[in-house]
Protein backbone atom coordinates (compact mmCIF):
# COMPACT_ATOMS: atom_id res chain seq x y z
CA UNK A 1 0.00 0.00 0.00
CA UNK A 2 2.91 2.37 0.61
CA UNK A 3 4.03 1.93 -2.36
CA UNK A 4 1.09 2.40 -4.04
CA UNK A 5 1.02 5.72 -1.78
CA UNK A 6 4.83 6.54 -2.96
CA UNK A 7 3.50 5.87 -6.34
CA UNK A 8 0.61 8.32 -5.76
CA UNK A 9 3.05 11.28 -5.40
CA UNK A 10 3.14 10.68 -1.43
CA UNK A 11 6.64 10.91 -0.42
CA UNK A 12 6.26 10.12 2.98
CA UNK A 13 5.07 6.89 2.52
CA UNK A 14 8.29 6.05 0.42
CA UNK A 15 10.23 7.42 3.19
CA UNK A 16 8.30 4.83 5.68
CA UNK A 17 9.88 2.47 3.03
CA UNK A 18 12.86 3.46 3.36
CA UNK A 19 12.51 3.59 7.45
CA UNK A 20 11.62 -0.38 7.44
CA UNK A 21 14.43 -1.38 5.09
CA UNK A 22 17.16 0.69 5.56
CA UNK A 23 18.75 -1.76 8.17
CA UNK A 24 17.95 -4.95 6.27
CA UNK A 25 19.35 -3.28 3.15
CA UNK A 26 22.20 -1.74 5.16
CA UNK A 27 23.28 -5.60 6.58
CA UNK A 28 22.94 -7.05 3.45
CA UNK A 29 24.68 -4.51 1.23
CA UNK A 30 27.13 -5.29 4.83
CA UNK A 31 28.07 -8.69 3.67
CA UNK A 32 29.54 -7.33 0.49
CA UNK A 33 31.03 -4.28 1.74
CA UNK A 34 32.86 -3.91 4.91
CA UNK A 35 33.71 0.14 4.79
CA UNK A 36 30.50 1.30 7.16
CA UNK A 37 30.62 4.83 5.27
CA UNK A 38 30.47 2.91 1.82
CA UNK A 39 27.47 0.69 2.84
CA UNK A 40 25.46 3.39 3.64
CA UNK A 41 26.44 5.23 0.26
CA UNK A 42 25.08 2.46 -1.78
CA UNK A 43 22.03 1.59 0.66
CA UNK A 44 21.10 5.06 0.07
CA UNK A 45 21.93 4.57 -3.86
CA UNK A 46 19.71 1.41 -3.84
CA UNK A 47 16.74 3.75 -1.84
CA UNK A 48 17.17 6.00 -4.85
CA UNK A 49 17.47 3.61 -7.25
CA UNK A 50 14.59 1.72 -6.42
CA UNK A 51 12.33 5.16 -5.67
CA UNK A 52 12.82 5.98 -9.84
CA UNK A 53 12.28 2.10 -10.25
CA UNK A 54 9.27 2.22 -8.64
CA UNK A 55 6.86 2.22 -11.13
CA UNK A 56 8.44 -1.07 -12.55
CA UNK A 57 7.51 -3.02 -9.11
CA UNK A 58 4.54 -4.93 -10.32
CA UNK A 59 3.97 -6.66 -6.54
CA UNK A 60 4.21 -9.70 -8.45
CA UNK A 61 7.19 -10.34 -5.06
CA UNK A 62 7.66 -8.96 -1.70
CA UNK A 63 8.96 -5.10 -1.82
CA UNK A 64 11.92 -6.12 -0.20
CA UNK A 65 12.60 -9.08 -2.79
CA UNK A 66 12.83 -6.49 -5.10
CA UNK A 67 14.32 -4.30 -2.82
CA UNK A 68 17.26 -6.80 -2.28
CA UNK A 69 18.00 -7.15 -5.84
CA UNK A 70 18.80 -3.76 -6.50
CA UNK A 71 20.70 -3.46 -3.39
CA UNK A 72 23.31 -6.42 -4.58
CA UNK A 73 22.99 -4.81 -8.00
CA UNK A 74 24.09 -1.48 -6.51
CA UNK A 75 26.44 -2.96 -4.86
CA UNK A 76 28.60 -5.03 -7.56
CA UNK A 77 28.12 -2.18 -9.41
CA UNK A 78 30.04 -0.49 -6.69
CA UNK A 79 32.95 -2.53 -6.45
CA UNK A 80 33.13 -2.63 -10.27
CA UNK A 81 33.49 0.74 -9.97
CA UNK A 82 36.12 0.67 -7.10
CA UNK A 83 38.13 -1.46 -8.98
CA UNK A 84 38.55 0.51 -12.20
CA UNK A 85 38.79 3.46 -10.23
CA UNK A 86 41.93 4.76 -10.30
CA UNK A 87 42.38 7.36 -7.78
CA UNK A 88 41.69 4.58 -5.29
CA UNK A 89 44.77 3.02 -6.38
CA UNK A 90 46.53 6.39 -5.76
CA UNK A 91 45.16 7.27 -1.94
CA UNK A 92 46.16 3.43 -1.31
CA UNK A 93 49.49 3.48 -2.31
CA UNK A 94 49.91 7.14 -0.58
CA UNK A 95 49.15 5.42 2.31
CA UNK A 96 52.07 3.46 2.68
CA UNK A 97 50.50 0.49 2.49
CA UNK A 98 52.79 -2.25 1.20
CA UNK A 99 50.88 -5.38 1.65
CA UNK A 100 49.85 -7.70 -1.23
CA UNK A 101 45.95 -6.80 -0.93
CA UNK A 102 44.58 -5.09 -3.64
CA UNK A 103 43.42 -1.09 -2.47
CA UNK A 104 39.85 -1.85 -3.46
CA UNK A 105 39.98 -4.91 -1.30
CA UNK A 106 41.43 -2.82 1.59
CA UNK A 107 39.56 -0.36 1.00
CA UNK A 108 36.07 -2.42 1.00
CA UNK A 109 37.24 -4.39 4.29
CA UNK A 110 38.41 -1.58 6.22
CA UNK A 111 37.29 -1.89 9.68
CA UNK A 112 34.29 -1.14 11.07
CA UNK A 113 35.25 0.21 13.99
CA UNK A 114 36.92 2.88 12.46
CA UNK A 115 33.82 4.42 10.93
CA UNK A 116 31.60 3.75 14.47
CA UNK A 117 32.38 5.55 17.49
CA UNK A 118 32.75 3.96 20.62
CA UNK A 119 29.26 5.37 22.00
CA UNK A 120 26.89 4.28 19.38
CA UNK A 121 28.64 0.87 19.34
CA UNK A 122 27.59 1.19 22.67
CA UNK A 123 23.77 2.38 22.09
CA UNK A 124 23.92 -0.22 19.98
CA UNK A 125 24.24 -3.10 22.07
CA UNK A 126 22.10 -1.59 24.67
CA UNK A 127 19.13 -1.18 22.44
CA UNK A 128 19.39 -4.64 21.35
CA UNK A 129 20.46 -6.13 25.10
CA UNK A 130 16.81 -4.03 25.98
CA UNK A 131 15.07 -5.49 22.84
CA UNK A 132 16.28 -8.97 24.13
CA UNK A 133 15.31 -8.43 27.96
CA UNK A 134 11.76 -6.94 26.97
CA UNK A 135 11.53 -10.05 24.95
CA UNK A 136 11.91 -12.19 27.73
CA UNK A 137 9.92 -10.66 29.73
CA UNK A 138 6.67 -10.99 27.10
CA UNK A 139 3.94 -13.21 28.11
CA UNK A 140 4.32 -16.21 26.14
CA UNK A 141 1.43 -15.57 23.62
CA UNK A 142 2.44 -12.29 22.56
CA UNK A 143 6.37 -13.44 22.23
CA UNK A 144 5.23 -16.28 20.25
CA UNK A 145 3.47 -13.73 18.13
CA UNK A 146 5.79 -11.56 18.06
CA UNK A 147 8.62 -14.15 17.06
CA UNK A 148 6.23 -15.34 13.96
CA UNK A 149 6.09 -12.10 12.40
CA UNK A 150 9.41 -10.72 12.76
CA UNK A 151 11.71 -13.33 12.82
CA UNK A 152 9.51 -15.98 10.77
CA UNK A 153 7.97 -13.85 8.54
CA UNK A 154 4.48 -15.01 9.20
CA UNK A 155 1.52 -12.89 7.98
CA UNK A 156 -1.16 -12.51 10.64
CA UNK A 157 -2.94 -14.98 9.07
CA UNK A 158 -0.71 -17.92 8.67
CA UNK A 159 -0.05 -16.55 12.46
CA UNK A 160 -3.47 -17.12 13.44
CA UNK A 161 -3.98 -20.52 11.64
CA UNK A 162 -0.73 -21.11 14.03
CA UNK A 163 -1.57 -19.97 17.45
CA UNK A 164 -5.25 -20.81 16.76
CA UNK A 165 -6.83 -17.34 17.25
CA UNK A 166 -8.94 -15.11 15.51
CA UNK A 167 -6.40 -12.40 13.18
CA UNK A 168 -7.24 -9.60 15.34
CA UNK A 169 -6.17 -11.01 18.38
CA UNK A 170 -2.76 -11.24 16.25
CA UNK A 171 -3.11 -8.08 15.59
CA UNK A 172 -3.92 -7.13 18.80
CA UNK A 173 -0.82 -9.27 20.38
CA UNK A 174 2.03 -8.08 18.19
CA UNK A 175 0.77 -4.57 18.54
CA UNK A 176 1.62 -4.74 22.37
CA UNK A 177 4.65 -7.18 22.23
CA UNK A 178 5.88 -4.07 20.09
CA UNK A 179 4.40 -1.32 22.55
CA UNK A 180 6.06 -3.44 25.51
CA UNK A 181 9.49 -3.52 23.65
CA UNK A 182 9.11 0.27 22.88
CA UNK A 183 8.63 0.92 26.45
CA UNK A 184 12.30 -0.61 27.35
CA UNK A 185 14.11 0.99 24.73
CA UNK A 186 12.55 4.34 24.62
CA UNK A 187 14.65 5.73 27.64
CA UNK A 188 17.41 4.63 25.34
CA UNK A 189 16.70 6.21 22.39
CA UNK A 190 16.22 9.04 24.46
CA UNK A 191 19.56 9.47 26.22
CA UNK A 192 21.00 9.54 22.10
CA UNK A 193 19.98 13.24 22.68
CA UNK A 194 16.59 13.06 20.97
CA UNK A 195 18.30 11.08 18.08
CA UNK A 196 15.78 9.05 16.48
CA UNK A 197 16.32 5.93 15.74
CA UNK B 1 30.45 -5.82 27.04
CA UNK B 2 27.09 -4.74 29.01
CA UNK B 3 24.91 -7.60 29.98
CA UNK B 4 20.99 -7.83 29.98
CA UNK B 5 20.84 -6.61 33.24
CA UNK B 6 22.91 -3.28 32.78
CA UNK B 7 20.23 -2.57 30.56
CA UNK B 8 18.89 0.63 32.46
CA UNK B 9 15.16 -0.14 32.93
CA UNK B 10 12.36 2.45 31.84
CA UNK B 11 12.32 5.65 33.67
CA UNK B 12 9.53 7.72 34.38
CA UNK B 13 9.62 8.87 30.86
CA UNK B 14 9.73 12.23 30.40
CA UNK B 15 7.91 13.51 26.88
CA UNK B 16 5.48 16.54 26.39
CA UNK B 17 2.78 14.19 25.50
CA UNK B 18 3.47 11.63 28.15
CA UNK B 19 0.03 10.23 27.40
CA UNK B 20 1.10 9.18 23.86
CA UNK B 21 2.80 6.24 25.71
CA UNK B 22 0.33 4.83 27.73
CA UNK B 23 -0.63 1.42 27.78
CA UNK B 24 -4.34 3.06 25.77
CA UNK B 25 -1.62 3.21 23.37
CA UNK B 26 -4.10 5.79 21.47
CA UNK B 27 -3.14 8.93 20.26
CA UNK B 28 -5.65 12.02 21.69
CA UNK B 29 -6.77 13.22 18.53
CA UNK B 30 -6.39 17.34 17.80
CA UNK B 31 -8.13 19.59 15.57
CA UNK B 32 -5.76 19.69 12.72
CA UNK B 33 -4.87 15.56 13.47
CA UNK B 34 -7.26 12.48 12.55
CA UNK B 35 -7.39 9.83 14.84
CA UNK B 36 -5.57 6.69 14.27
CA UNK B 37 -4.17 4.37 17.01
CA UNK B 38 -0.78 2.91 17.44
CA UNK B 39 -2.71 -0.48 16.90
CA UNK B 40 -2.79 0.80 13.19
CA UNK B 41 0.58 1.39 12.80
CA UNK B 42 1.18 -1.66 13.84
CA UNK B 43 -0.69 -3.13 11.48
CA UNK B 44 0.36 -1.17 9.08
CA UNK B 45 3.50 -1.92 9.45
CA UNK B 46 3.17 -5.61 8.65
CA UNK B 47 1.70 -4.45 5.43
CA UNK B 48 -1.79 -5.97 7.09
CA UNK B 49 -3.08 -2.36 7.58
CA UNK B 50 -6.76 -1.20 5.74
CA UNK B 51 -6.31 1.31 3.10
CA UNK B 52 -8.30 3.84 5.36
CA UNK B 53 -5.69 3.23 8.47
CA UNK B 54 -2.85 4.09 5.46
CA UNK B 55 -4.51 7.30 4.78
CA UNK B 56 -4.74 8.01 8.70
CA UNK B 57 -1.55 7.36 9.02
CA UNK B 58 0.00 9.36 6.15
CA UNK B 59 -1.78 12.47 6.99
CA UNK B 60 -0.60 11.86 10.28
CA UNK B 61 2.86 10.79 9.56
CA UNK B 62 4.03 14.17 9.25
CA UNK B 63 3.73 14.05 13.70
CA UNK B 64 7.33 13.66 14.73
CA UNK B 65 5.58 10.49 17.27
CA UNK B 66 4.17 9.00 14.84
CA UNK B 67 7.25 8.52 12.78
CA UNK B 68 9.31 7.46 15.19
CA UNK B 69 6.66 5.05 16.47
CA UNK B 70 7.58 3.62 12.73
CA UNK B 71 11.19 3.82 13.53
CA UNK B 72 10.65 2.14 16.55
CA UNK B 73 9.06 -1.01 15.05
CA UNK B 74 11.65 -1.00 12.47
CA UNK B 75 14.50 -1.23 14.66
CA UNK B 76 12.39 -3.91 16.83
CA UNK B 77 12.72 -5.84 14.24
CA UNK B 78 15.87 -5.85 12.87
CA UNK B 79 17.07 -6.09 16.40
CA UNK B 80 14.72 -8.97 16.53
CA UNK B 81 16.23 -10.31 13.32
CA UNK B 82 19.86 -9.93 13.76
CA UNK B 83 20.26 -10.44 17.65
CA UNK B 84 24.25 -10.16 17.69
CA UNK B 85 24.11 -7.49 15.24
CA UNK B 86 25.88 -4.41 16.89
CA UNK B 87 26.03 -1.94 14.14
CA UNK B 88 22.78 0.19 13.95
CA UNK B 89 22.60 2.98 12.19
CA UNK B 90 20.57 5.69 13.39
CA UNK B 91 17.31 5.72 10.27
CA UNK B 92 17.31 9.74 11.18
CA UNK B 93 20.82 10.33 9.65
CA UNK B 94 20.48 7.71 6.94
CA UNK B 95 16.27 9.17 6.23
CA UNK B 96 18.09 12.75 5.93
CA UNK B 97 20.67 11.54 3.08
CA UNK B 98 18.26 9.79 0.93
CA UNK B 99 15.24 12.84 1.60
CA UNK B 100 18.38 15.07 0.44
CA UNK B 101 19.09 13.04 -2.71
CA UNK B 102 15.41 12.70 -3.23
CA UNK B 103 14.76 16.11 -3.45
CA UNK B 104 16.74 16.21 -6.38
CA UNK B 105 14.46 13.72 -7.95
CA UNK B 106 11.10 14.53 -9.43
CA UNK B 107 8.42 12.94 -7.87
CA UNK B 108 8.00 9.18 -8.79
CA UNK B 109 4.41 10.16 -9.65
CA UNK B 110 5.68 13.23 -11.67
CA UNK B 111 8.98 11.17 -13.03
CA UNK B 112 6.21 8.99 -14.57
CA UNK B 113 4.19 11.55 -16.03
CA UNK B 114 6.89 13.42 -17.12
CA UNK B 115 8.16 10.15 -18.66
CA UNK B 116 4.83 9.68 -19.89
CA UNK B 117 5.32 13.72 -21.04
CA UNK B 118 8.40 12.99 -22.87
CA UNK B 119 7.64 9.79 -24.41
CA UNK B 120 3.82 9.60 -25.22
CA UNK B 121 3.88 13.34 -26.79
CA UNK B 122 6.63 12.26 -29.20
CA UNK B 123 5.02 9.32 -30.11
CA UNK B 124 1.84 11.04 -30.42
CA UNK B 125 3.20 13.73 -32.35
CA UNK B 126 5.09 11.47 -34.45
CA UNK B 127 1.87 9.62 -34.85
CA UNK B 128 -0.21 12.63 -35.43
CA UNK B 129 2.64 13.69 -38.57
CA UNK B 130 2.42 9.86 -39.75
CA UNK B 131 -1.57 10.25 -40.15
CA UNK B 132 -1.81 13.63 -41.31
CA UNK B 133 0.38 12.36 -44.40
CA UNK B 134 -1.48 9.25 -44.32
CA UNK B 135 -4.71 11.45 -44.79
CA UNK B 136 -2.81 13.53 -47.20
CA UNK B 137 -1.74 10.39 -49.33
CA UNK B 138 -5.52 8.48 -48.47
CA UNK B 139 -6.98 11.83 -50.09
CA UNK B 140 -4.50 11.83 -53.46
CA UNK B 141 -5.20 8.40 -53.92
CA UNK B 142 -9.18 8.95 -53.88
CA UNK B 143 -8.51 12.01 -55.84
CA UNK B 144 -7.23 9.66 -58.28
CA UNK B 145 -9.38 7.84 -58.45
CA UNK B 146 -12.01 9.86 -58.61
CA UNK B 147 -10.55 11.60 -61.71
CA UNK B 148 -9.64 8.70 -63.50
CA UNK B 149 -13.58 7.37 -63.05
CA UNK B 150 -14.55 10.75 -64.35
CA UNK B 151 -12.73 10.90 -66.93
CA UNK B 152 -13.40 7.34 -68.17
CA UNK B 153 -16.70 8.00 -67.21
CA UNK B 154 -16.75 10.82 -69.66
CA UNK B 155 -14.97 8.92 -72.08
CA UNK B 156 -17.55 5.75 -72.10
CA UNK B 157 -20.11 8.89 -73.30
CA UNK B 158 -22.26 7.62 -70.69
CA UNK B 159 -24.34 9.85 -69.49
CA UNK B 160 -26.96 8.15 -67.92
CA UNK B 161 -27.11 5.79 -65.52
CA UNK B 162 -27.02 3.07 -67.87
CA UNK B 163 -23.93 2.36 -68.92
CA UNK B 164 -23.94 -1.01 -69.87
CA UNK B 165 -22.79 -1.48 -73.74
CA UNK B 166 -25.94 -1.73 -76.15
CA UNK B 167 -25.82 -3.24 -79.36
CA UNK B 168 -26.27 -0.96 -82.63
CA UNK B 169 -29.24 -1.29 -83.74
CA UNK B 170 -30.16 -0.49 -87.28
CA UNK B 171 -33.09 1.85 -87.24
CA UNK B 172 -36.58 0.51 -88.50
CA UNK B 173 -36.38 2.66 -91.07
CA UNK B 174 -33.36 2.05 -93.14
CA UNK B 175 -33.37 2.01 -96.57
CA UNK B 176 -32.83 -1.50 -97.84
CA UNK B 177 -29.58 -2.66 -100.40
CA UNK B 178 -30.13 -2.83 -104.11
CA UNK B 179 -28.38 -4.71 -106.86
CA UNK B 180 -27.74 -2.04 -109.44
CA UNK B 181 -26.89 -3.37 -112.69
CA UNK B 182 -23.29 -1.42 -114.19
CA UNK B 183 -21.27 -1.93 -116.72
CA UNK B 184 -18.52 -3.06 -114.61
CA UNK B 185 -21.19 -5.65 -113.31
CA UNK B 186 -24.04 -6.02 -110.82
CA UNK B 187 -22.89 -3.94 -107.70
CA UNK B 188 -24.87 -3.85 -104.49
CA UNK B 189 -25.33 -0.01 -103.58
CA UNK B 190 -26.55 0.37 -99.68
CA UNK B 191 -27.23 3.89 -98.87
CA UNK B 192 -25.75 3.63 -95.30
CA UNK B 193 -22.75 2.29 -96.98
CA UNK B 194 -22.52 5.24 -99.50
CA UNK B 195 -23.57 7.71 -96.42
CA UNK B 196 -20.62 6.52 -94.44
CA UNK B 197 -18.32 6.96 -97.67
CA UNK B 198 -19.10 10.17 -98.51
CA UNK B 199 -18.54 11.16 -94.79
CA UNK B 200 -15.30 9.95 -95.26
CA UNK B 201 -14.49 10.40 -97.97
CA UNK B 202 -10.90 12.34 -97.11
CA UNK B 203 -9.29 8.71 -96.23
CA UNK B 204 -10.45 7.79 -99.47
CA UNK B 205 -8.48 7.72 -102.82
CA UNK B 206 -7.72 5.52 -105.22
CA UNK B 207 -7.04 2.15 -105.31
CA UNK B 208 -3.19 0.82 -106.11
CA UNK B 209 -4.38 -0.72 -108.90
CA UNK B 210 -5.55 2.51 -110.07
CA UNK B 211 -8.68 0.92 -111.84
CA UNK B 212 -10.99 -1.27 -111.13
CA UNK B 213 -11.02 -4.71 -111.08
CA UNK B 214 -13.61 -7.30 -111.03
CA UNK B 215 -13.05 -8.89 -108.49
CA UNK B 216 -12.23 -6.06 -105.73
CA UNK B 217 -14.91 -4.31 -104.40
CA UNK B 218 -14.21 -0.63 -105.03
CA UNK B 219 -15.10 1.44 -101.84
CA UNK B 220 -13.89 4.73 -102.80
CA UNK B 221 -16.47 7.02 -103.18
CA UNK B 222 -15.83 10.04 -105.33
CA UNK B 223 -18.30 12.57 -105.26
CA UNK B 224 -18.46 13.85 -108.70
CA UNK B 225 -19.48 17.63 -108.14
CA UNK B 226 -16.09 17.92 -106.03
CA UNK B 227 -14.14 17.26 -108.58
Amino acid sequence: MLVQRTLAGEQRAYELLVIKYQRRVERLIGRMVRDVDLVQDIAQETFIRAYRALAQFRGDAQFYTWLYRIAVNTAKKQLMELKRDPLVFQSQLKSGDDDETSAPERELNAGVADAETPDAVLASKEIAQAVNAAMDALPEELRMAITLREIEGMSYEEIAQALECPIGTVRSRIFRAREAISQRIKPLLERQGGKRW
Amino acid sequence: MASAGDVPQAPAYSMSEPEIFTMKHELQPTSDREEFSFEAVSALFDGEGDPASVDQFLSASADPEAHAQWATYALIGDVLRAPGEHRLQSSAEFLAGVRAQLASQPPVQVAVESQAAVTVPTRDAANDSVFRWKMVAGFASLAAVAAVGWSTWLGSGVTGPVAAPQLVQAPASSPEAVLVATPQGAVVRDPRLEQLLAEHRQHGGMTALQASTGFLRNATFDAGDNR
